[in-house]
């Protein structure tokens, strides 16, 4: 990914990424708010409820003492504790009373508990309420829940018990109010929020039992398992039902327990919050934050594209100067004449480049001043060695001369001989500068390395066994699999007979030499490697430097010559080796050489590389 | 001078405070003509016609109240309930009893002023009584049942058989002491008195009917004037009199039974009814819902008509109930069903829910509609309504055969009881044939008698003359209203 793109892709998605924090930033922030505001409600409904609760329990208590102490219920108390007295008389008493106190359960009850009087009953006349005799002080117990029998099944009431003792009989008075929906219309409801009313009446949840103060309740059954977990796990508890998948019609429930004079679980006060203006609220609030986002993106692209290229166009220059450099064109500017820091790092370019011409041009001069000394160096040693016989021969020639020794004719022959073999030398000296100078351009065709290599090896079998030399022996690992490839076979013969040469002269003692050719990508590698004595990290790295040499009496020009050939055919040549481990030298060629650029003879003053890989250019 | 003694002078006095006295208190005993006699009934009457049922019983309870008042039968009963010459003078039947003959009494007109003819008289009868066979003579009429009808002439006094002319507008004309003038079905008729009853004027000029009041209006009306004659609901028979309120009590004649569906499927076992009939507390019910106004019931007819009615038992047995219970598995829960607009079918089906649960039954009560309780509503909606229900079965004679024989066709009618239960009784006279139908039908549980209720009727302070039969018979012709203008 270039850099342009990635400041074009990087403004965009910053900004986005702004929006999306700061929107789930603020609906994080409404979330919390809401559902603090909804605790808060939640908090007052049922401190209301139970407010409400103990101010009903207070008048119903009140209300059941005012039945017991009346004139009335004197009269029945009194007439019902002679001995047989018809008790039936008094069944209807209960529905008038309760009608004028506007109670929904009242019962008289007799001494025993037996029922005399209904009026959420009638016809249990005569049977026994047991649980009035479990309490002698009522009055101090005040109003409870009481889970009332009637004809059309249980119900909770908010009752309450008053005892009239007459000639040591008891007549008691049981009444109250229905715990339903009309209890739950005297809270008052903030709007979104709403109160339920469970009766815990049977073992199994039945949703008749469940009321609201607006109508039916819709699904009543997903309260069921509210219900049994508040039987299982007593006490306030918090939970969420989602009604659909809108979660607009989730709302959350806040479930307080109501109990019984025996701690059992008699109602639960469903007090339920809707999440639906908190959903539609953080809906709005996310709408918002995309369409402030998709504005923003669409803005991002247009600043970040300008910014991009604005940014990038000056960065470009630089890459592109960069390049032209590292291609070697050190003399590419950049021209840049902002004035801020890209101006700042353009001008630094241009001043480095600049500098670095000015080096190289430098280095160049150095090395050339140096590679001429090297030539001078070499072309002293070289031909000092010969032109000190020569002084010599002919000083001895001059000798005998003005001596007219007998034996003139002898020194004569003698020193001519000598001479004409050091000036042959010579001769030879400057033919190999001459060979070096000269490289031919590489002539290719169809070319069977493995053929070659058996060629040079058998070059040089003679010398292997000749009396005298050292002893050698040839190992070669040919695949016969090898592709032909394009090449100049005279340029490959001479430069691996270069390298047989330096193995040998690597392996003064003998040793053993081993050729090795194989398929490599879509060419051939072929490896040639010696038991010598090794060259070191540092012989390795300057050993294709012309005029290197690590042998006594080489002119530095053998693998110089190899490494021009190879890399003439699109190759690489590689050496590796350790001290005491021997030589291999490693060279891959191309089934077909790319077009091969004529490279100019190595001027004599040119610095090679001295990296230990060697290859073309492209 | 003659000395008046003082024993002469005292009984002077009294002679003389007598000769003033005498006067108004004879008066005051003397029957009186005249007045409007204002009669509250809490049934709704929406025919007159006999052959036409009304929608509860209340309804046709005032039925029969009203068509005494315009009609008459052939035969009537005395206050021992045996039969006299009423519209027949005179009457004979074959050995079987199944041919009966009448001969009408002479010069007896409908109250349009038509002669009372054989035939029409055979026409009224044949229209209510289509088993029979009824024929017109010349003053006579003939009827020939299928199977021997001994209690015929308690049969013809019923109020069903009244003599009725079936006019071309639907409306009926009797012979009664009284003729009707005003009809608002269901709610209102005003009746004026006849002047030309064979039997004699009524004391009474009219009587204002009102229909469909609630026991609370009955109550205020009697208490404000505005009623003579009001329907009293037993359970208010003891508070209404505490009130001061003038009661007249008849002998318990209406039978309040729970009846079980013959397609109940839940009801089926017949240790489910037996159970169910030792759980319930009929004294309970006695007491309670009627106020000590009633009889528990064991049988079908009570014990002033039968004689035999001590011989079912009528105590409850918890413990039976509960052993029966047990041998039942599963039990099904029942729904008993009630009149929705009758409040103390409402209480007895309750009190029975409550003796159920005690010893291990689940019933439940439960409203049915006036349809349901005519039995004109659909009877497979009404199967899933309910397993039993409350019914009220009047009696329709003093005569226990012709009672049961109308309780069991009843039944019958409603589908509710097995019809070979209710086959004609060779001598309905005989006691042990009665019996052991009764015995028959109590012990298939299909029915369950509960109570024995009378009926109850609350009086104005001016209503004079008050002798109703016994068994509930109104005669109103022969009540007069004190103070009523001359």
């Amino acid at each position: 990914m270039s850099f342009r793109l990635k400041m074009f892709v990087l403004f965009p998605l910053v900004v986005v990424a702004a929006v999306a924090i700061v929107g789930v930033g603020v609906t994080s922030i409404t979330r919390r708010s809401f559902e603090q505001l909804d605790t808060s409600h939640t908090d007052a409904i049922v401190s209301q409820f139970q407010r409400e609760f103990v101010n009903r329990g207070q008048q119903i208590a009140r209300g059941v003492q005012d039945i017991s102490g009346s004139e009335a219920t004197l009269n029945m108390a009194i007439h019902l504790s002679a001995r047989d007295i018809d008790p039936s008389l008094y069944g209807h008493d209960a529905v008038s009373v309760a009608s004028d106190h506007h109670f929904d359960f009242l019962e008289f009850a007799g001494n025993d508990g037996s029922i005399i009087s209904s009026m959420q009953w009638p016809a249990r006349f005569g049977y026994k309420e047991d649980w009035l005799l479990q309490q002698a002080d009522w009055r101090a117990r005040g109003a409870f829940l009481q889970k009332v029998d009637t004809p059309d099944g249980p119900e909770l009431g908010l009752i309450a018990v008053s005892i009239l003792p007459v000639a040591g009989s008891n007549l008691y008075t049981a009444g109250g109010e229905r715990l339903d929906k009309s209890f739950l219309s005297s809270l008052s409801l903030p709007q979104g929020m709403r109160a339920l009313l469970y009766v815990n009446l049977g073992a199994d949840f039945s949703p008749q039992n469940l009321t609201a103060v607006d109508g039916p309740i819709t699904q009543p059954e997903r309260f069921a398992p509210l219900v049994a977990r508040e039987l299982q796990q007593p006490g306030e508890i918090t939970t969420m039902i989602h009604w659909t998948r809108n979660a607009a019609s989730d709302e959350v429930f806040h479930l307080l327990p109501l109990r019984g004079p025996g701690r059992d679980l008699l109602g639960i006060l469903f007090v339920g919050s809707s999440r639906h203006d908190l959903v539609l609220l953080e809906r709005s609030i996310r709408r918002l934050a995309l369409l402030v986002g998709g504005i923003a993106l669409a803005l991002g692209i247009l600043l970040s594209w300008w910014a991009a290229v604005r940014v990038t166009w000056p960065v470009g220059k630089l890459v592109a100067g960069a390049e032209e450099v590292a291609s070697g064109n050190w003399d590419a500017r950049v021209a840049i004449h902002s004035h801020d820091e890209i101006g700042a790092l353009a001008g630094a370019f241009n001043q480095m480049t600049g500098q670095l011409a000015e080096q190289r041009e430098r280095l160049i001069q150095t090395e050339r001043v140096a590679a001429w000394r090297e030539l001078a160096r070499r072309l002293a040693h070289e031909l000092k060695n010969p032109l000190f016989p020569l002084q010599i021969t002919v000083e001895n020639l001059q000798r005998a001369r003005e001596q007219s020794t007998a034996d003139f004719d002898e020194i004569f022959r003698e020193s001519t001989g000598t001479l004409l073999a050091e000036i042959q030398n010579l001769k030879k000296i400057v033919g190999r500068f001459s060979d070096f100078a000269k490289m031919p351009h590489p002539e290719l065709q169809p070319l069977d390395v493995n053929e070659m290599v058996r060629g040079v090896t058998r070059l040089f079998e003679p010398r292997f066994i000749a009396p005298g030399e050292p002893k050698i022996t040839t190992e070669l690992y040919l695949d016969e699999k090898l592709p032909v490839i394009q090449a100049d076979s005279t340029l490959l013969h001479r430069a691996i007979g270069n390298l047989v040469l330096n193995a040998i002269d690597a392996m003064p003692d003998g040793g053993k030499l081993t050729l090795r050719t194989m398929t490599h990508g879509d060419g051939v590698r072929l490896e040639i490697s010696d038991t010598g004595a090794g060259l070191t990290r540092e012989e390795c790295e300057r050993l294709f430097t012309p005029y290197y040499t690590t042998k006594q009496h080489g002119t530095g020009l053998g693998l110089a010559i190899v490494q021009s050939v190879v890399s003439d055919h699109g190759g690489r040549i590689s050496v590796a080796s350790e001290p005491g481990r021997g030589t291999t030298f490693r060279i891959d060629l191309p089934e077909h050489p790319p077009d091969v650029t004529v490279v100019e003879p190595i001027p004599i003053d040119s610095k090679k590389s001295a990296e230990p890989v060697m290859g073309r250019k492209a | 001078m003659r000395r008046i003694s003082f024993a002469r002078y005292t009984t002077n006095s009294l002679l003389v405070a007598l000769l003033f006295v005498a006067p108004a208190t004879s008066a005051a005993r003397r029957p009186r003509y005249g007045g409007t006699l204002k009669i509250d009934l809490q049934g709704r009457v929406t025919s007159l016609d006999p052959a036409q049922k009304q929608g509860s019983v209340t309804g046709q309870i005032a039925q029969d109240r009203l068509l005494e008042l315009i009609s008459d039968r052939l035969v009537k009963l005395d206050q021992f309930g045996e039969p006299k010459p009423a519209l027949a003078i005179s009457w004979q039947h074959n050995d079987r009893f199944t041919h009966w003959e009448f001969d009408l009494r002479p010069n007896v007109k409908f109250q349009n002023a038509t002669p009372i003819t054989s035939q029409a008289v055979a026409n009224s009868l044949q229209a209510v009584n289509p088993g029979w066979h009824v024929t017109a003579a010349n003053d006579s009429v003939a009827i020939e049942s299928d199977s021997p009808s001994p209690e015929m002439l308690h049969v013809l006094a019923e109020t069903k058989n009244s003599i009725l002319l079936r006019q071309a507008d639907g409306k009926i004309l009797g012979t009664g002491a009284f003729r009707l003038t005003t009809w608002v079905s269901g709610k209102s008729a005003v009746f004026m008195a006849n002047d030309d009853y064979w039997g004699g004027r009524p004391f009474v000029d009219s009587i204002d009917v009102q229909m469909g009041r609630t026991t609370r209006e009955r109550m205020i009306d009697l208490d404000l004037g505005k009623a003579d004659i009001a329907d009293i609901a037993p359970d208010r028979a003891r508070i209404d009199a505490s009130r001061g309120v003038k009661i007249s009590t008849f002998d318990p004649a209406e039978l309040v039974a729970l009846v079980f569906e013959s397609s109940s499927t839940h009801a089926r076992d017949i240790r489910i009814r037996h159970a169910l009939s030792v759980a319930i507390d009929r004294a309970s019910l006695v007491d309670f819902v009627f106020q000590k106004e009633g009889m528990p019931a064991g049988g079908l007819l009570p014990q002033w008509s039968s004689g035999y009615a001590f011989l079912f038992s009528v105590a409850p047995d918890p413990v039976a109930a509960r052993q029966l219970a047990s041998q039942i598995s599963p039990v099904h829960a029942l729904k008993v069903g009630y009149d929705a607009a009758d409040p103390m079918e409402r209480m007895i089906a309750e009190r029975i829910a409550v003796n159920a649960q005690a010893v291990g039954f689940l019933i439940s009560s439960r409203a049915i509609s006036a349809d349901s309780v005519a039995g004109t509503a659909n009877r497979a909606a009404n199967l899933t309504e309910y397993d039993a229900r409350i019914v009220r079965l009047p009696m329709s004679s003093p005569a226990p055969g012709a009672a049961l024989e109308n309780f069991l066709q009843t039944l019958v009618q409603l589908g509710e009881l097995e019809p070979s239960l209710a086959a004609p009784l060779n001598d309905p006279a005989n006691p042990e044939q009665l019996y052991s139908r009764e015995r028959a039908v109590v012990d298939s549980y299909e029915v369950i008698p509960l109570v024995h209720v009378p009926e109850v009727v609350g009086l104005s302070a001016r209503v004079r003359d008050w002798m109703p039969a016994r068994w509930g018979a109104w005669r109103i012709s022969d009540v007069w209203l004190d103070g009523a203008p001359q």
